[in-house]
């Protein structure tokens, strides 16, 4: 009885080292109780002025100089990449719901209004290895047909090239 | 040899051939193992302020999560007292930036396989709905029944009626889009909104979903009929609202207390300004070719009342974003004021300070600004109300915007035979089923070929294809290499492999208190007041882990004994919890089983346990990090002023 008992035990073991690697179901639920993670995701997009037209008056002075990418512009630049590559019939719906819900988790419904959007699209065109002819394609697409947008993502796609 | 382990000499010998470009660097982190579901420790990677680690998931999956930093540290290294090891490797920017987009490009590309698979549910969801309709000659005055719509509830109330009156913000609003329009535009633009929904109709196909897995390749399309009838209701909903001038749900807002939420006239002035940029936003949005409009403007339009309220009532009212089903903070520690819930408090006070500042200084401040001062008095607002009437506090994920979904009954549905309605049903559910079986099939966790390990090195390696990535038991033909999918012997060969590596660790905080107090207060009494669970001041008896007597992380000669009382407290768990069985449906039996399986390793000199906390009280961050050799020194030994502050 007690050795099927300790061998019970000792699967009980062997199945909770099988499930290595996850975190436990307490610390999910500490989660929202943890001091320390009680911060806003939104917080980082908000002081994260490329990510947004909104510009920090005590920033102004550094306008010029060039930023380095925000999580929001390399979340879009890759969900490009990502789009660029599939095979098969180009689906802007899919793509510009995807978008939407990229935006979403840095605090951002309206992306049309961002010029960031437009600039990182034209980034991930550049990644995406597309031949030229293709990339325009695509670029005057993914602009919604629009000269400023559009202007935006050849801006984008023609810095990541000069790289 | 491993794929893995081929993968980190190809990146060993690339960046001694690139050893002279400058340098940047990531951070491969190995966490100690604690009882629970982390018994095999953890291993992950870190890229700027970002954590990419792959965790256990639902349907069996491994999943790819995304982490700041700063939450990673404290859920694993305070609250799950784990200690935290990290080898920083230099790279030239080029390669960092290739192995960031690499992670960036898998997380996003999974995220979007799983919402595919939410679709295909939300499919199959709306094929039943319209076959129960079609079975109804008549719709029930009091049906509710329908898909809910994002947004749908910031304007809409529980019988799908908006509010009686006119919102003046909206018909100002509806006034400048006439003007930029025409007058008929909205009439117009319903009217072709609600014909093309009737029109929708499940697509017959079956191949793209049934071979969409792909494993982090992009899917041909993820936008499935229940998307597009979902993006449909908002917009006609959006514009049903704009063309009556609905005015918002009362219970949509929150109005907090006066006081500390009243508006300055700097702040005031931006308000004026942002709802002057916000109407103007509105407007084009309303004629984007986006197919999700519709939820940003219910989401836009509601912001504009709440902020024309604000003004009128000189205090700031924001959108209700606090989430429908949350967990709560008890009333008894709301009415006892327990330390974590005051120090939540106050957290929440200084977020809603420091949101506020950046909206009022930021120049134009823009969407994201917004959303985060909207959180922060949410946030703020329910601990406020919480202290004030001793009530239970909801607890919430942050991150979140205000969504607000409801369903609204004279909604135009997709004019289905109902034939076709059976036919796509059948469809819809195959779809599913295969969709489902390709994730667990592409994404299933394996202990020995899929964990945390592997995936970590197959998004690094430069060798990695996608179409074999996950199926290496094959591989393993090195017995050297039998055992490196378990973290800290990875941990160990990356430290090998990268001799240059920068070793540091973030102590878990049981065992940074524990050397705070050896260095202050007499050995023989600390260690007589630490080393068990009933005298311990770290450690609080808590309901997230099972009971225990005697912490053993730190007793190597003495773990077999303590192994021994623990495993005869799990025992004593277990008989108790037979004769409370009835009462508590076996939780107490299963908890004393655990708790006795988890002693049985330190009975041979392993410690997994090490004490899990529900609230760890000090300073941010609580637990120093420090370089690796250092451990156990009294001194606090900051690495450089980066690591410092982290």
């Amino acid at each position: 009885m007690i050795a099927r008992i300790a061998l019970g035990l000792f699967i009980g073991v062997a199945l909770g080292l099988a499930t290595g690697c996850s975190k436990s179901s307490t610390t999910q639920a500490s989660f929202g109780s943890s001091s320390d993670s009680s911060s806003s995701p939104f917080r980082s997009s908000s002081k994260s002025s490329s990510s947004g037209d909104e510009t920090d008056q005590k920033e102004e002075d550094d306008q010029k100089e060039e930023k380095p990418e925000t999580a929001f512009e390399r979340d879009v630049r890759n969900h490009t990449v990502g789009f660029a590559r599939t095979a098969g019939e180009p689906d802007l719906d899919s793509f510009q719901r995807g978008l939407g819900a990229i935006a979403e988790v840095h605090g951002i419904t309206d992306w049309e209004q961002f010029d960031a959007t437009y600039v990182a699209i034209g980034r991930g065109l550049a990644d995406s290895d597309l031949d030229v002819r293709s990339a325009q394609q695509l670029a005057v697409a993914l602009s919604s047909e629009d000269y400023d947008h559009l202007a935006l993502v050849r801006s984008g796609f023609e810095s990541r090239h000069a790289r | 040899m491993t794929r893995w382990s081929r993968q980190l000499l190809t990146l060993v010998a690339m960046l001694g051939i690139a050893a002279k470009a400058p340098a940047s660097s990531f951070e491969y982190l190995y966490v100690e193992a604690n009882a629970g579901s982390s018994a095999g420790g953890h291993f992950a990677l870190r890229l700027d302020d970002w954590v990419y680690d792959f965790q256990n998931a639902e349907l069996g999956t491994l999943r790819l999560r995304r982490t700041d930093f700063e939450v990673f540290r404290y859920l694993y290294t305070v609250l799950e007292n784990r200690t935290l090891h990290i080898a920083r490797v230099d790279v030239p920017p080029e390669m960092r930036e290739a192995i960031f987009d690499r992670f960036n490009r898998r997380y996003l590309s999974q995220n979007q396989q799983f919402s595919l698979l939410d679709s295909l549910r939300g499919d199959r969801e709306l094929i039943r709905l319209l076959l129960a309709r079609s079975d109804q000659t008549t719709a029930h005055e009091d049906d509710q029944s329908g898909m809910p719509i994002r947004g749908a509830g910031f304007f809409f109330g529980a019988r799908s009626e908006g509010s009686a009156g006119k919102s003046p913000s909206i018909r100002a609003l509806r006034e400048r889009l006439v003007s930029a329009y025409g007058p008929t535009y909205l009439a117009d633009q319903i009217g072709a909104l609600e014909r093309a929904a009737r029109q929708l109709s499940p697509d017959p196909e079956i191949s793209k979903p049934e071979s969409g897995a792909q494993r982090d390749e992009r899917l041909d399309s993820g936008y499935l009929f229940s998307d597009r009838y979902q993006d449909l209701a908002a917009k006609i909903l959006a514009l049903r609202v704009l063309e009556r001038a609905t005015p918002i749900q009362p219970d949509a807002r929150r109005i907090p207390g006066a006081g500390r939420y009243e508006l300055s006239a700097a702040e005031a002035q931006k308000i004026r300004d942002y709802a002057e940029r916000l109407e103007v936003r509105l407007v084009k949005l309303v004629a984007s070719k986006r197919p999700d409009w519709g939820y940003p403007l219910l989401l836009g339009m509601a912001r504009l009342e709440t902020l024309r309220e604000s003004l009128a009532l000189e205090r700031w009212v924001v959108l209700d974003s606090v989430p429908i089903n949350t967990a709560f903070l008890s009333q008894r520690a709301v009415k006892r004021r327990d330390p974590f819930v005051v120090e939540l408090r106050d957290r929440a006070r200084v977020e809603f300070l420091e949101a506020r500042v950046h909206f009022e200084t930021t120049r134009d401040p823009g969407e994201p600004a917004l959303a985060w001062l909207e959180e922060a008095i949410n946030r703020l607002a329910v601990f406020q109300r919480g202290f004030d009437q001793n009530l239970p506090i909801p607890i919430y994920e942050l991150g979140s915007l205000p969504n607000r979904a409801a369903t609204v009954r004279d909604l135009p549905l997709p004019n289905v035979d109902r034939a076709t309605l059976r036919s796509a049903a059948e469809t819809a559910k195959a779809r599913e089923r295969a969709f489902l079986a390709a994730v667990k099939r592409d994404f299933g966790y394996q202990l020995v070929s899929n964990n945390c390990v592997t995936e970590i090195f197959a998004t690094i390696g430069e060798e990695w294809k996608p179409a074999t990535a996950g199926d290496r038991a094959g591989d393993i033909d090195d017995p050297d290499d039998l055992l490196d999918f378990i973290p800290v012997i990875a941990y160990q060969k990356v430290l090998a492999a990268h001799a240059d590596a920068e070793a540091s660790e973030i102590p878990s905080f049981r065992s940074f208190r524990l050397e705070q107090m050896y260095a202050a207060e007499n050995d023989f009494g600390v260690y007589l007041r630490e080393s068990n669970t009933l005298t311990s001041s770290i450690y609080r008896r808590n309901d997230v882990e099972p009971f225990f007597l005697f912490f053993t992380e730190d007793a190597l000669p003495l773990r077999p004994v303590y192994g021994a009382l623990n495993l005869a407290a799990g025992f004593g768990e277990m008989a108790l919890g037979v004769l409370r069985a009835p009462w508590d449906r076996g939780r107490m039996l299963t908890s004393g089983l655990k708790g006795a399986a988890f002693s049985l390793p330190e009975l041979v000199f392993v410690n997994l346990r090490k004490g899990i906390l529900e609230y760890a009280p000090g300073d941010t961050a609580r637990t120093p990090r420090r370089p690796a050799e250092h451990a156990g020194s009294d001194e606090e030994l900051p690495m450089s002023e980066e690591e410092s502050t982290d």
